[in-house]
Protein backbone atom coordinates (compact mmCIF):
# COMPACT_ATOMS: atom_id res chain seq x y z
CA UNK A 1 0.00 0.00 0.00
CA UNK A 2 0.98 3.61 -0.51
CA UNK A 3 2.54 5.92 2.10
CA UNK A 4 1.02 8.75 3.07
CA UNK A 5 2.95 11.58 5.30
CA UNK A 6 0.06 13.57 7.19
CA UNK A 7 1.68 16.97 8.88
CA UNK A 8 0.28 20.24 10.46
CA UNK A 9 1.09 23.49 10.84
CA UNK A 10 0.09 26.48 13.32
CA UNK A 11 1.02 30.01 12.34
CA UNK A 12 5.10 29.64 11.23
CA UNK A 13 5.31 26.81 13.95
CA UNK A 14 5.31 23.12 11.81
CA UNK A 15 5.03 20.03 13.74
CA UNK A 16 7.78 18.22 14.01
CA UNK A 17 6.96 14.98 13.66
CA UNK A 18 5.49 14.10 10.82
CA UNK A 19 3.47 11.11 10.65
CA UNK A 20 3.55 8.12 8.32
CA UNK A 21 0.92 5.74 7.35
CA UNK A 22 -0.18 3.45 4.60
CA UNK A 23 -3.47 3.67 2.98
CA UNK A 24 -4.70 1.66 -0.14
CA UNK A 25 -5.70 4.88 -2.20
CA UNK A 26 -5.73 9.03 -2.18
CA UNK A 27 -9.43 8.59 -0.86
CA UNK A 28 -8.38 6.70 2.08
CA UNK A 29 -5.97 8.78 2.93
CA UNK A 30 -8.17 11.95 2.61
CA UNK A 31 -10.67 10.71 4.57
CA UNK A 32 -8.17 9.99 7.64
CA UNK A 33 -7.20 13.50 7.53
CA UNK A 34 -10.25 14.62 7.71
CA UNK A 35 -11.41 13.07 10.74
CA UNK A 36 -8.26 13.51 12.32
CA UNK A 37 -8.17 17.11 11.82
CA UNK A 38 -11.77 17.50 13.30
CA UNK A 39 -9.87 15.61 16.19
CA UNK A 40 -6.94 17.53 16.90
CA UNK A 41 -9.21 21.17 16.73
CA UNK A 42 -11.57 19.34 19.18
CA UNK A 43 -8.36 19.13 21.42
CA UNK A 44 -6.61 22.60 20.48
CA UNK A 45 -9.43 24.39 21.64
CA UNK A 46 -8.50 27.56 23.35
CA UNK A 47 -4.81 26.96 22.32
CA UNK A 48 -5.68 27.78 18.76
CA UNK A 49 -4.15 31.33 18.41
CA UNK A 50 -6.59 33.68 16.87
CA UNK A 51 -5.38 35.16 13.41
CA UNK A 52 -2.98 32.07 12.31
CA UNK A 53 -3.83 29.51 10.20
CA UNK A 54 -3.89 26.18 10.93
CA UNK A 55 -3.23 23.68 8.18
CA UNK A 56 -2.87 20.13 7.91
CA UNK A 57 -0.84 19.05 4.28
CA UNK A 58 -1.06 15.47 3.14
CA UNK A 59 2.48 14.39 0.75
CA UNK A 60 2.77 11.38 -1.09
CA UNK A 61 5.46 9.09 -1.45
CA UNK A 62 6.96 11.69 -3.87
CA UNK A 63 6.90 14.29 -0.96
CA UNK A 64 4.03 15.69 -3.57
CA UNK A 65 1.71 17.71 -1.54
CA UNK A 66 -2.16 15.76 -2.53
CA UNK A 67 -4.15 17.61 -0.09
CA UNK A 68 -4.02 20.63 2.25
CA UNK A 69 -6.81 21.54 4.88
CA UNK A 70 -6.69 24.94 6.58
CA UNK A 71 -8.60 26.81 9.04
CA UNK A 72 -8.10 30.45 9.06
CA UNK A 73 -9.33 31.90 12.37
CA UNK A 74 -10.11 35.37 12.17
CA UNK A 75 -11.28 37.63 14.86
CA UNK A 76 -12.51 41.13 14.53
CA UNK A 77 -13.57 42.33 18.15
CA UNK A 78 -10.24 44.35 18.53
CA UNK A 79 -10.18 46.36 14.86
CA UNK A 80 -11.88 49.53 15.62
CA UNK A 81 -14.49 50.19 12.87
CA UNK A 82 -13.39 52.67 10.45
CA UNK A 83 -16.29 55.02 10.65
CA UNK B 1 3.47 -19.31 31.88
CA UNK B 2 5.62 -18.39 35.17
CA UNK B 3 3.36 -19.34 37.47
CA UNK B 4 2.44 -22.88 37.45
CA UNK B 5 -1.37 -23.84 37.71
CA UNK B 6 -3.47 -22.25 35.71
CA UNK B 7 -5.91 -21.82 38.59
CA UNK B 8 -3.23 -19.64 40.17
CA UNK B 9 -3.53 -16.68 37.51
CA UNK B 10 -7.80 -16.63 38.94
CA UNK B 11 -6.42 -16.60 42.90
CA UNK B 12 -3.60 -14.43 42.39
CA UNK B 13 -6.43 -11.67 40.52
CA UNK B 14 -8.53 -12.49 43.51
CA UNK B 15 -5.86 -11.87 46.23
CA UNK B 16 -5.45 -8.10 44.44
CA UNK B 17 -9.50 -7.42 45.07
CA UNK B 18 -10.82 -9.86 47.95
CA UNK B 19 -9.66 -11.33 51.22
CA UNK B 20 -10.04 -14.78 50.02
CA UNK B 21 -10.21 -17.68 51.78
CA UNK B 22 -8.01 -20.70 51.53
CA UNK B 23 -10.64 -22.55 51.59
CA UNK B 24 -12.30 -20.95 48.73
CA UNK B 25 -8.47 -20.58 46.54
CA UNK B 26 -8.80 -24.85 47.21
CA UNK B 27 -11.92 -24.50 45.47
CA UNK B 28 -10.52 -22.99 42.24
CA UNK B 29 -7.81 -24.83 42.40
CA UNK B 30 -9.97 -27.91 41.66
CA UNK B 31 -11.19 -26.04 38.42
CA UNK B 32 -11.05 -28.11 35.24
CA UNK B 33 -8.90 -25.65 33.04
CA UNK B 34 -8.23 -26.47 29.19
CA UNK B 35 -5.39 -24.67 28.32
CA UNK B 36 -5.21 -23.04 24.50
CA UNK B 37 -2.51 -20.81 22.50
CA UNK B 38 -4.81 -18.55 20.75
CA UNK B 39 -3.32 -16.95 17.39
CA UNK B 40 -2.55 -12.80 16.81
CA UNK B 41 -6.20 -11.56 16.37
CA UNK B 42 -7.99 -14.44 16.83
CA UNK B 43 -11.83 -14.00 17.60
CA UNK B 44 -12.04 -16.43 20.65
CA UNK B 45 -15.66 -16.27 21.89
CA UNK B 46 -17.76 -14.20 18.53
CA UNK B 47 -20.54 -11.80 19.14
CA UNK B 48 -23.85 -14.47 18.94
CA UNK B 49 -22.30 -16.98 20.21
CA UNK B 50 -23.33 -18.98 23.50
CA UNK B 51 -20.86 -20.07 25.10
CA UNK B 52 -20.36 -22.90 27.51
CA UNK B 53 -16.92 -22.02 29.20
CA UNK B 54 -15.81 -19.45 30.83
CA UNK B 55 -12.18 -17.83 29.57
CA UNK B 56 -9.74 -17.40 32.10
CA UNK B 57 -7.00 -15.03 30.46
CA UNK B 58 -3.33 -16.90 31.46
CA UNK B 59 -0.98 -15.28 29.02
CA UNK B 60 -1.08 -12.22 26.45
CA UNK B 61 -3.61 -9.62 26.71
CA UNK B 62 -7.34 -10.28 25.27
CA UNK B 63 -9.44 -7.30 24.53
CA UNK B 64 -13.62 -7.07 23.75
CA UNK B 65 -13.99 -5.11 20.81
CA UNK B 66 -17.85 -4.37 19.24
CA UNK B 67 -18.23 -3.28 15.79
CA UNK B 68 -19.59 0.36 15.13
CA UNK B 69 -21.06 -0.05 11.67
CA UNK B 70 -19.55 -2.43 8.83
CA UNK B 71 -15.62 -1.15 8.86
CA UNK B 72 -15.12 0.52 12.26
CA UNK B 73 -15.01 -1.24 15.90
CA UNK B 74 -14.67 0.34 19.35
CA UNK B 75 -12.12 -1.50 21.40
CA UNK B 76 -14.45 -1.62 24.68
CA UNK B 77 -12.14 -3.04 27.31
CA UNK B 78 -8.55 -4.78 27.67
CA UNK B 79 -8.08 -7.59 30.41
CA UNK B 80 -5.18 -9.02 31.72
CA UNK B 81 -3.74 -12.40 32.64
CA UNK B 82 -5.98 -13.11 36.21
CA UNK B 83 -9.25 -11.94 34.45
CA UNK B 84 -12.45 -13.55 33.22
CA UNK B 85 -13.51 -11.36 30.28
CA UNK B 86 -16.64 -13.26 29.63
CA UNK B 87 -18.00 -14.29 33.07
CA UNK B 88 -21.17 -12.29 31.80
CA UNK B 89 -22.03 -15.13 30.18
CA UNK B 90 -22.40 -17.52 33.18
CA UNK B 91 -25.68 -15.23 33.42
CA UNK B 92 -25.97 -13.82 29.71
CA UNK B 93 -25.83 -16.57 27.65
CA UNK B 94 -25.33 -15.12 24.09
CA UNK B 95 -22.39 -12.82 23.39
CA UNK B 96 -23.70 -9.06 22.66
CA UNK B 97 -19.61 -8.38 21.35
CA UNK B 98 -16.54 -9.70 20.59
CA UNK B 99 -13.11 -11.30 22.85
CA UNK B 100 -10.20 -11.11 20.78
CA UNK B 101 -6.41 -11.69 21.50
CA UNK B 102 -3.86 -8.85 21.46
CA UNK B 103 -1.32 -10.50 19.85
CA UNK B 104 -0.83 -13.96 20.69
CA UNK B 105 -2.32 -15.60 24.26
CA UNK B 106 -3.04 -18.30 26.20
CA UNK B 107 -6.43 -18.97 27.23
CA UNK B 108 -7.93 -21.05 30.06
CA UNK B 109 -11.56 -22.52 29.17
CA UNK B 110 -13.29 -23.08 32.62
CA UNK B 111 -16.62 -24.91 31.54
CA UNK B 112 -19.79 -23.02 33.42
CA UNK B 113 -21.05 -26.04 34.95
CA UNK B 114 -17.80 -26.64 37.24
CA UNK B 115 -17.83 -22.61 37.75
CA UNK B 116 -21.33 -22.85 39.08
CA UNK B 117 -20.82 -25.45 40.76
CA UNK B 118 -17.96 -23.86 43.02
CA UNK B 119 -19.99 -20.61 43.56
CA UNK B 120 -22.71 -22.84 44.69
CA UNK B 121 -20.37 -24.76 47.24
CA UNK B 122 -18.82 -21.29 48.13
CA UNK B 123 -20.65 -17.64 49.16
CA UNK B 124 -17.49 -16.03 49.56
CA UNK B 125 -16.51 -17.31 45.82
CA UNK B 126 -19.69 -16.05 44.68
CA UNK B 127 -19.14 -12.92 46.18
CA UNK B 128 -15.69 -12.25 45.19
CA UNK B 129 -16.80 -12.87 41.59
CA UNK B 130 -19.86 -10.49 41.77
CA UNK B 131 -16.94 -8.06 43.15
CA UNK B 132 -15.06 -8.44 39.71
CA UNK B 133 -17.82 -7.89 37.73
CA UNK B 134 -18.62 -4.94 39.71
CA UNK B 135 -15.31 -3.85 39.22
CA UNK B 136 -15.57 -4.71 35.29
CA UNK B 137 -18.34 -2.24 35.06
CA UNK B 138 -16.33 0.34 37.22
CA UNK B 139 -13.53 -0.23 34.82
CA UNK B 140 -16.57 0.73 31.43
CA UNK B 141 -17.81 3.95 34.01
CA UNK B 142 -13.97 5.03 33.86
CA UNK B 143 -13.72 4.02 30.02
CA UNK B 144 -16.96 6.10 29.06
CA UNK B 145 -15.22 9.54 31.01
CA UNK B 146 -12.53 8.66 28.67
CA UNK B 147 -13.35 8.45 25.59
CA UNK B 148 -16.12 11.52 26.50
CA UNK B 149 -14.38 14.09 28.03
CA UNK B 150 -10.40 13.99 27.92
CA UNK B 151 -8.04 15.09 25.19
CA UNK B 152 -6.21 12.71 23.22
CA UNK B 153 -2.90 12.95 24.64
CA UNK B 154 -4.61 11.74 28.46
CA UNK B 155 -6.42 9.38 26.61
CA UNK B 156 -4.04 6.96 25.79
CA UNK B 157 -1.91 8.35 29.25
CA UNK B 158 -5.21 7.09 30.81
CA UNK B 159 -4.69 3.87 29.23
CA UNK B 160 -1.48 3.36 29.98
CA UNK B 161 -1.86 4.20 33.52
CA UNK B 162 -4.73 1.96 34.19
CA UNK B 163 -3.19 -1.36 32.10
CA UNK B 164 0.17 -0.69 33.88
CA UNK B 165 -1.66 -0.78 37.58
CA UNK B 166 -3.74 -3.69 36.66
CA UNK B 167 -0.36 -5.89 35.57
CA UNK B 168 1.41 -4.91 38.54
CA UNK B 169 -1.14 -5.91 40.64
CA UNK B 170 -0.93 -9.28 39.37
CA UNK B 171 2.72 -9.68 39.44
CA UNK B 172 3.35 -8.70 35.79
CA UNK B 173 4.50 -5.50 35.62
CA UNK B 174 8.68 -5.66 34.72
CA UNK B 175 10.92 -2.47 34.77
CA UNK B 176 7.82 -0.50 33.97
CA UNK B 177 7.69 -2.22 30.89
CA UNK B 178 3.98 -2.91 29.74
CA UNK B 179 4.78 -6.02 27.45
CA UNK B 180 1.80 -5.63 24.81
CA UNK B 181 2.14 -6.68 21.27
CA UNK B 182 -0.69 -3.67 20.15
CA UNK B 183 -0.28 -1.53 17.26
CA UNK B 184 -0.94 1.89 16.75
CA UNK B 185 -4.96 1.42 15.57
CA UNK B 186 -5.41 -0.95 18.45
CA UNK B 187 -4.71 2.00 20.58
CA UNK B 188 -6.68 4.29 18.01
CA UNK B 189 -9.68 1.98 18.23
CA UNK B 190 -9.41 1.88 22.32
CA UNK B 191 -9.55 5.64 22.14
CA UNK B 192 -11.68 6.80 19.81
CA UNK B 193 -9.03 8.09 17.88
CA UNK B 194 -7.91 8.38 13.65
CA UNK B 195 -5.02 6.37 13.79
CA UNK B 196 -3.10 9.20 12.29
CA UNK B 197 -4.04 11.29 15.35
CA UNK B 198 -3.38 8.24 18.13
CA UNK B 199 0.22 8.12 16.04
CA UNK B 200 0.66 11.85 17.19
CA UNK B 201 0.30 11.65 20.63
CA UNK B 202 1.93 8.85 20.86
CA UNK B 203 5.26 10.59 19.74
CA UNK B 204 3.63 13.60 22.12
CA UNK B 205 4.42 11.18 24.75
CA UNK B 206 7.99 10.00 23.55
CA UNK B 207 8.74 13.52 23.05
CA UNK B 208 7.95 14.49 26.36
CA UNK B 209 10.09 11.84 27.63
CA UNK B 210 7.24 10.06 29.60
CA UNK B 211 7.25 6.73 27.66
CA UNK B 212 9.20 4.64 25.46
CA UNK B 213 7.13 3.33 22.74
CA UNK B 214 9.48 0.61 20.62
CA UNK B 215 8.41 -2.19 18.45
CA UNK B 216 4.46 -2.54 20.19
CA UNK B 217 6.20 -2.08 23.79
CA UNK B 218 5.98 0.41 26.06
CA UNK B 219 7.61 1.23 28.89
CA UNK B 220 6.73 4.01 31.35
CA UNK B 221 9.93 6.36 31.61
CA UNK B 222 8.46 9.02 34.39
CA UNK B 223 5.18 7.57 36.30
CA UNK B 224 4.20 10.61 38.11
CA UNK B 225 3.90 13.07 35.00
CA UNK B 226 2.21 10.10 33.08
CA UNK B 227 -0.07 9.81 35.73
CA UNK B 228 -0.76 14.11 35.91
CA UNK B 229 -1.50 14.18 32.04
CA UNK B 230 -3.74 11.16 32.35
CA UNK B 231 -5.24 12.86 35.59
CA UNK B 232 -5.41 9.03 36.64
CA UNK B 233 -6.76 8.32 40.15
CA UNK B 234 -7.09 4.49 40.78
CA UNK B 235 -9.74 4.01 43.18
CA UNK B 236 -11.86 2.68 40.22
CA UNK B 237 -10.00 -0.22 40.15
CA UNK B 238 -11.04 -0.83 43.65
CA UNK B 239 -7.50 -3.00 44.59
CA UNK B 240 -7.47 -3.68 47.75
CA UNK B 241 -3.63 -5.01 47.20
CA UNK B 242 -2.07 -2.79 44.62
CA UNK B 243 0.88 -3.39 43.17
CA UNK B 244 4.62 -1.94 43.57
CA UNK B 245 4.09 1.17 41.20
CA UNK B 246 1.21 2.93 43.13
CA UNK B 247 2.18 2.12 47.35
CA UNK B 248 6.66 2.06 46.72
CA UNK B 249 8.00 6.02 46.09
CA UNK B 250 9.49 6.87 42.45
CA UNK B 251 12.87 6.02 41.90
CA UNK B 252 15.52 9.01 41.85
CA UNK B 253 16.16 9.04 37.94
Amino acid sequence: MPRYFFSTTHGAKRDEHEQVMEFPDDRAAWSEAVECCGEILQDIDGRLQPNLEWRMDVNDENHELIYSLRLIPEAYRRIKPEI
Amino acid sequence: MTSGLPSTRLITRLRCVTDISAAAERLIALLPIAVRNCAANEVIVAQGAKPTNCCLVLDGFLAREKAANTSDRQIISFYVPGDIPDANTLHLPEMDHNLIGIGPAVVGFIPHRSVNDALAQSPELLHAFWRETLIDSALLRQWVVNLGQREGVARVAHLLCELAVRLDAVGLLRDRLLPIPWTQVDIADATGMSAIHANRVIQDLRTRGVVQWESRHVRIVDWNRLRDIAGFVPDYLHLKRPGALLTAPSPVV
